[in-house]
């Protein structure tokens, strides 16, 4: 198996035992764990450092053991890839991965108040099980898989081609990140090189979905503390932006505008106006600074989100939460900085940072991120013009074999760390193994120990929307 | 039959109780049980029957042999209702003895309280209520260890004895402090009669000790704490006595001192501190009980909390304004809360025993009105009542005694009064909303919502015998309720050495406001009586402070809704699908409800209070979370003062068992204080 | 602050659209024309017009859920039409059903539909809730709604636009696209 030119392969571990500790090792440096995975024997982590951006490859080969204690995985306890371990249990017995003993909560009085897969108005499907003592939550237990899609199988054995659509459909309010992160991985592997043009509107295109990505999760923000008229100011931004999205590239949600070496200009509409749009996302970047503002000025609103759901410091050293979570929490990872992707090196971006770890630092990143986000859209739109866009000539090439056997792709999504990591095969380009690693599958980890960390049951909803996460990233 | 004559025929009758019942019990228990209660019976009839004769002209003089001193039978106040009540409970509790195995060894205890409760009612003489009361006394500690033989049962009932034997020994000096004063007024007349010539200051001090004397039995603050320990041991029938009796009897017993006394404002002020503390202090730990019977022992505090600040407020209004009707309230209030606290109680307790069976901890009970809707009903009236739900007569007792605060605050009172008196009404209300959650939460969480235990409920039924005894003391509830304005009269009646104003309080419901002028409805004019102008009925101006106009509109307004259902309902009635939890999670004990939930918030809002503190525990592979809270009387007061009484007696023992050493030492300790004693004298 | 928009909205037009009952270029644009299919048939008195919504997610990605959310926006205001969104599945009239139908997801909707009270329609929301679209055949994806529930309007898209969410609600209510005034029923 070939890795990219980033990737630095440490031996493979003798002993399962010894995999572990490498890991352990590896990780209490600089380094986060991005993705764990099981590709037939070969168990494997990838660990990228946060501050050089620089992969490590830890693997592990089932089939090197030759009996005796040689094969023992067990529970690492890492958090940042805990649904992966619980997912490697569940679907791969074959490995016995033991893990820990659910710990069950009992007490004098203490009820469950159940929540979910039906709830709210709209809202997407999951059990939350509230332990609570009257208001007081004293402890979350979530209970996902209503919606598993069994994506990373479906896609398994699919061509380029069949798969993006799936691909696409992950996390819609994301899908540009995934298909992104894909495309980076298909890219490395068939060695595809991009023009500058493309790179651009990739950025163009990222950075259109983290804004209205972040405008509906305020608006789910505004209306969790009882406020219609902000969130009703902030859908309308989101709905005006997803009309620029379809003015500019024919889908609301942008769906298919990225394709292996390059971006699809067939969807895209004849008539575009880059200038007269670029003057609309100045309007919505005017209007989301009045709304930030009139927040910060609604005591309704400061109270509720101050000190609520505050991520504990051992929830955050354990689980490295990322995106606007992990930055509002003092973990300042960013991708687009740390290992800058499409044009991102191109632009000086202003990454937010704040420690408290509440709702409230949650919001300040949002605001702060959309602000940004809009700004370089502005930009770019500026001096955009989708004629200049060369056709795609690299299609062609993903009929053929790859370059090399696998590919990374590590994006910034709007909510946090995307990593796809693809293994092709050798002989006709298909997907032979997909691992991928979403942010909300991380993410989720900490908001049990942010949830019952002494707020009450009418704090509930409000935490839930200021982490702002999404079930179809976990239940892919 | 005279005074002397009851008190001859209430000794036989324990003598032939307790010697039929040793010579029966050659026979076997059944035999015994078949006799006591039907010498229950009798005595509980013979109760009934004496109240007709508890009048002064029936009293006597008991001449005994020398040395001794002449007895005197005169009635106690309220005898005649207490001997009424009395005879209610013990027959109901014979009845509830019925169906018990256990049932003789109740009665043993229960049978000598009752001779001893029907000698009480005729000691108007300081000597004989002395005597009798140090008969109760023992007689309650028996009735509550023969029971049962647990560690807790031993622990309360040696509580129960010291603070007794503490109370007759106060009431013993109070007494002999009264005793030569006393003596030469009794040559003159039987009835009790006002003495003079006591300094202010000994007044208070003699009233202080008798109203802690009674107060040990009547749950006076801070002297009940024997109450919450003992109660949720005993069988509920014979804490259901402790709980509804005892403090009627103790009453009458402070009244009968008092009227001889005439005790001061310092009297009453401390009353009134003691009895509010106790009140809000009994809802508060009432509130957060786990123990199904701890509930209502903890409450029945509160109740005894509202009597003697009722008692007190009453001495403090008749003092400063003699002539408001406030002070007539504030006692009738007291009579009331009382009947009506013996009657709901005892059927609350006794309901206990029938919820026994699934579990005593709310956690474990839950929809147990599918087990018997007979006990749920008659408990959902005490409930009511003593959630002072109008017109039953917790509400009347309540408003009586609010309105009696409230009234005299308009009548040029000084500034300190004014205050104490608002302070006084604040904390009342405080401790009866408290309250009336604390029995929503008991009531509910026992019989309503889904099972929580692990036994099934299914429709076990208790005995018919059980569901009338349950019944039976509801009568009291309905006397001091709806009863009201026939009771309230003769209350006042048997009251009025003790009343300084001449106005009567009448009732206003049922009467007609012609025919009883002149009267002063309860409320003044705040609460006209029904046809008066400015009622709801009759809206001249409009007014809904008639406490029962709500009462009606909420059965005119449900009957409204039935009726409207059954017009209109369509299709073929009610589809039933189980409660919405979400989808997934089925709806289980698990997912609803808790009693310690129902809790949690007022137990974070008085967390100070409480001493609240959480602890997790980690067991069997799991979290276990619990809130401890501390009960400060307990743990602050009497802990220290057991565990001084426990070390000085363990030291002196450990002296006496040979430490020569250790008895030198303290030898030469006395020498040479002693000698320095010696010197400077 | 925000009491200020409510008076200015007295002065200038709301930015709410007509569509689907008045034309609006762009919403049309955006529109996909044949999206709705419904067999619901209208009947006098039986569904008027004050309709709660229940909505579940039957295994999406999330862009059906987006762009329910944005019916509540001023863009679109569903309450024009008296629809609105309930959390209980007791008052609800319509259900609102999204995603691929996962297995585990089956005993769940049931309950919802049953637990509803008649009257009561259901919707199939987007593509993946009438065929499983690019998600059919992946293990414990059922995709779509036979045998489960009874389906009275299908609103295709992958996501449907809020405007058309809006037409097939009408049309669950009026048996008619409002848009075509048409009745196209599905084999």
């Amino acid at each position: 198996m070939e890795w990219g030119n980033m990737v630095h392969t440490i031996p493979t571990a003798p002993t399962a035992r010894d995999w572990i500790n490498a890991w352990r090792v590896a990780r209490s440096g600089d380094s986060d764990s991005i993705l764990l995975t099981a590709d037939g024997p070969i168990l494997t982590t990838l660990l990228m450092n946060h501050k050089t951006g620089a992969l490590t490859r830890l693997c592990w080969d089932m089939r090197d053991s030759n009996g005796g204690d040689a094969w023992q995985p067990s529970w690492s306890g890492i958090g940042e890839t805990m649904v992966v371990e619980y997912r490697l249990a569940r679907e791969r017995p074959e490995l016995s991965w033991q893990l820990p003993d659910h710990l069950h909560v009992r007490g004098k009085g203490l009820f469950t108040y159940p929540l979910g897969p039906v709830r709210a108005d709209v809202a997407e499907s999951l059990l939350y099980r509230l332990h609570v003592m009257g208001d007081e939550i004293i402890r979350l237990t979530l209970q996902n898989g209503f919606k598993e899609r069994h994506i990373r199988s479906l896609v398994s054995g699919k061509t380029i081609q069949e798969a993006l659509p799936v691909i696409a459909r992950f996390t819609t309010t994301s899908n540009v990140h995934h298909t992104l992160a894909m495309v980076m991985a298909v890219e490395e592997a068939w060695g595809i090189q991009l023009s500058q043009q493309v790179q651009i509107t990739r950025v163009l295109l990222a950075e259109l979905e983290r804004a209205y990505s972040h405008l509906g999760d305020l608006a789910m923000l505004a209306v969790s503390t009882g406020l219609p008229v902000p969130q009703m100011e902030y859908l309308h931004l989101k709905e005006t932006v997803l009309r620029i999205n379809f003015a500019l590239f024919g889908h609301r949600y942008l769906r298919a505008a990225i394709v292996p070496g390059g971006v699809a200009a067939r969807g895209w509409h004849q008539d575009v106006d880059p200038v007269g749009a670029a003057g609309m996302i100045s309007d919505v970047l005017d209007q989301a600074e009045r709304m930030q503002m009139g927040l910060e000025r609604t005591s309704s609103f400061m109270d509720r989100l101050h000190g609520a759901g505050r991520v504990p410091p051992a929830a955050i050293q354990w689980g490295r939460p990322v995106g606007p979570v992990g930055r509002a929490a003092g973990l300042g990872l960013d991708v687009r900085r740390v290992r800058p992707y499409a044009a991102y090196s191109d632009f000086d971006l202003n990454t937010p940072m704040e420690t408290d770890g509440d709702a409230y630092a949650r919001f300040r990143i949002r605001v702060e991120e959309l602000g940004e986000s809009l700004r370089v859209v502005r930009r770019i739109l500026g001096g955009w013009n989708p004629r200049e866009l060369s056709p795609n000539q690299a299609l062609e090439v993903l009929n053929g074999p790859p370059l090399q056997a696998s590919g990374v792709g590590i994006v910034e999504a709007p909510r946090g760390l995307l990593g796809y990591w693809l293994r092709f095969d050798p002989k006709d380009g298909r997907i032979a193994h997909a691992a991928i690693a979403t942010p909300s599958e991380r993410n989720w980890a900490v908001v049990p120990d942010a949830m019952a960390n002494g707020n009450i049951l009418q704090d509930f909803p409000i935490i839930d929307a200021s982490f702002a996460l999404s079930v179809a990233g976990w239940d892919g | 039959m005279n005074g002397s004559d009851w008190i001859l025929t209430w000794t036989v009758y324990l003598i032939v109780v307790l010697a039929g019942g040793a010579v029966v019990s050659r026979r076997g228990s059944r035999g015994v049980h078949i006799w006591l209660s039907v010498s229950g019976l009798v005595g509980s009839l013979g109760l009934l029957a004496m109240s007709f004769f508890l009048v002064p002209q029936y009293a006597r003089r008991i001449p005994l042999p020398a040395p001794w001193p002449t007895l005197v039978a005169s009635p106690l106040p309220l005898a005649s209702l207490w001997s009424v009540v009395a005879g209610i409970l013990f027959l109901a509790a014979i009845l509830l003895t019925l169906s018990r195995r256990d049932g003789h060894r109740i009665l043993y205890a229960l049978l000598p309280l009752l001779s001893g409760v029907g000698v009480f009612l005729w000691s108007g003489d300081g000597l004989l209520l002395l005597i009798s009361w140090e008969f109760i006394s023992a007689v309650t500690y028996l009735g509550l260890v023969t029971t049962r033989r647990s560690r807790p049962v031993w622990n309360a009932g040696w509580v129960l004895l010291s603070l007794s034997e503490l109370g007759g020994m106060m009431l013993l000096v109070a007494l002999v402090w009264l005793m030569p004063i006393h003596a030469k007024w009794l040559q003159d007349t039987l009835a009790v009669h006002q003495l003079g010539g006591i300094p202010a200051l000994w007044g208070n001090v003699i009233m202080l000790l008798t109203v802690l004397a009674f107060g040990v039995k009547a749950g006076l603050f801070p002297v009940m704490i024997w109450m919450p320990m003992a109660e949720p041991e005993a069988p509920g029938m014979v804490a259901g006595i402790f709980s509804g009796l005892l403090p009627a009897l103790a009453l009458s017993g402070i009244l009968a001192v008092e009227i001889m006394v005439g005790a001061s404002l310092a009297w009453a002020v401390v009353l009134v501190v003691l009895g509010v503390l106790g009140a809000l202090s009994g809802s508060l730990y009432s509130i957060v009980s786990r123990h199904a019977k701890r509930v209502l022992a903890y409450s029945t505090l509160e109740i005894l909390g509202l009597v003697f600040t009722a008692l007190g407020i009453w001495r403090l209004v008749s003092l400063m304004t003699p002539n408001s009707v406030a002070s007539t309230m504030v006692l009738d209030a007291a009579v009331v809360l009382l009947v009506m606290h013996a009657g709901a109680k005892f059927v609350l307790f006794s309901a206990t025993d029938f919820t026994g069976r699934w579990g005593q901890t709310l956690d474990r009970l839950g929809g147990l009105v599918r087990g018997s809707g007979w006990v749920a009903g008659l408990s959902l009236l005490a409930t009511a009542t003593l959630g002072a739900f109008p017109p039953l007569g917790g509400f009347v007792g309540e408003w009586l005694l609010l309105e009696g605060i409230l009234m005299p605050m308009g009548e040029g009172t000084g500034v300190a009064q004014h205050l104490g008196l608002m302070v006084a009404g604040a904390g009342l209300a405080l401790a009866v909303a408290i309250g009336v959650a604390a029995y929503l939460r008991w009531y509910g969480f026992i019989f309503l919502g889904v099972h929580r235990g692990m036994k099934p409920v299914s429709g076990e039924q208790p005995r018919r015998s059980f569901v009338v005894a349950l019944a039976m003391p509801l009568a009291l509830v309905i006397v001091a309720g709806p009863g009201v304005p026939w009771f309230l009269p003769w209350i006042n009646h048997a009251l009025a050495p003790y009343l300084t104003s001449g106005s009567p309080v009448v009732a206003p419901t049922f009467i007609n406001p012609q025919s009883a002028a002149p009267l002063l409805p309860i409320g003044a004019n705040l609460v006209p009586a029904p046809g008066a102008h400015g009622t709801v009925f009759f809206p001249q101006a409009f007014n809904v402070g008639n406490p029962y106009v709500l009462f009606w509109m909420a059965l005119l307004l449900t009957l409204v809704v039935a009726l409207l259902r059954k017009l209109f309902r369509r299709g073929k009635g009610t589809r039933l699908v189980s409660p919405w939890n979400g989808g997934a999670e089925p709806f289980a004990a698990r997912t609803s409800w808790s009693a310690e939930g129902f809790v949690h918030p007022l137990r974070l809002a008085f967390a100070k209070f409480y001493g609240l503190s959480r602890t997790r525990t980690h067991s069997e592979g799991a979290h276990f979370y619990r809130h401890t809270i501390i009960n400060r009387l307990e743990e602050q007061v009497y802990a220290p003062l057991i565990a001084g009484g426990r070390w000085a007696s363990s030291h002196i023992r450990r002296i006496q068992s040979g430490r020569l050493n250790q008895y030198v030492t303290y030898v030469w300790i006395f020498v040479v204080l002693g000698i320095v004693v010696g010197m400077w004298r | 602050m925000y009491y200020w928009h409510w008076l200015k909205n007295i002065v200038r037009r709301p930015e709410t659209t007509g569509f689907p009952t008045d034309p609006d270029g762009i919403a049309k644009t955006m529109s996909n024309s044949d999206a709705i299919q419904t067999r619901a048939r209208p009947v006098e008195g039986f569904l008027r017009r004050s309709l709660a919504i229940r909505h579940i997610d039957g295994g999406s990605c999330n862009g059906c859920e987006s762009e329910l959310g944005l019916l509540s926006s001023p863009d679109y205001d569903l309450t024009r039409y008296g629809f609105s969104f309930t959390p209980s599945p007791k008052h609800a009239d319509i259900l609102v059903i999204t995603g691929v139908i996962t297995d585990a997801m089956v005993p769940v909707i049931a309950d919802v539909f049953e637990q509803m009270t008649a009257p009561k329609r259901v919707v199939a929301l987007g593509s993946c809730a009438i065929d499983g679209w690019v998600f059919r055949g992946a293990p414990g994806v059922r995709g779509g709604l036979e045998g489960i529930v009874p389906v009275a309007t299908r609103i295709a898209g992958c996501p449907p636009t809020p405007g058309d969410i809006l037409r097939g609600l009408l049309a669950t209510v009026d048996g008619v696209d409002p848009l075509s005034g048409l009745r196209e029923i599905w084999p």
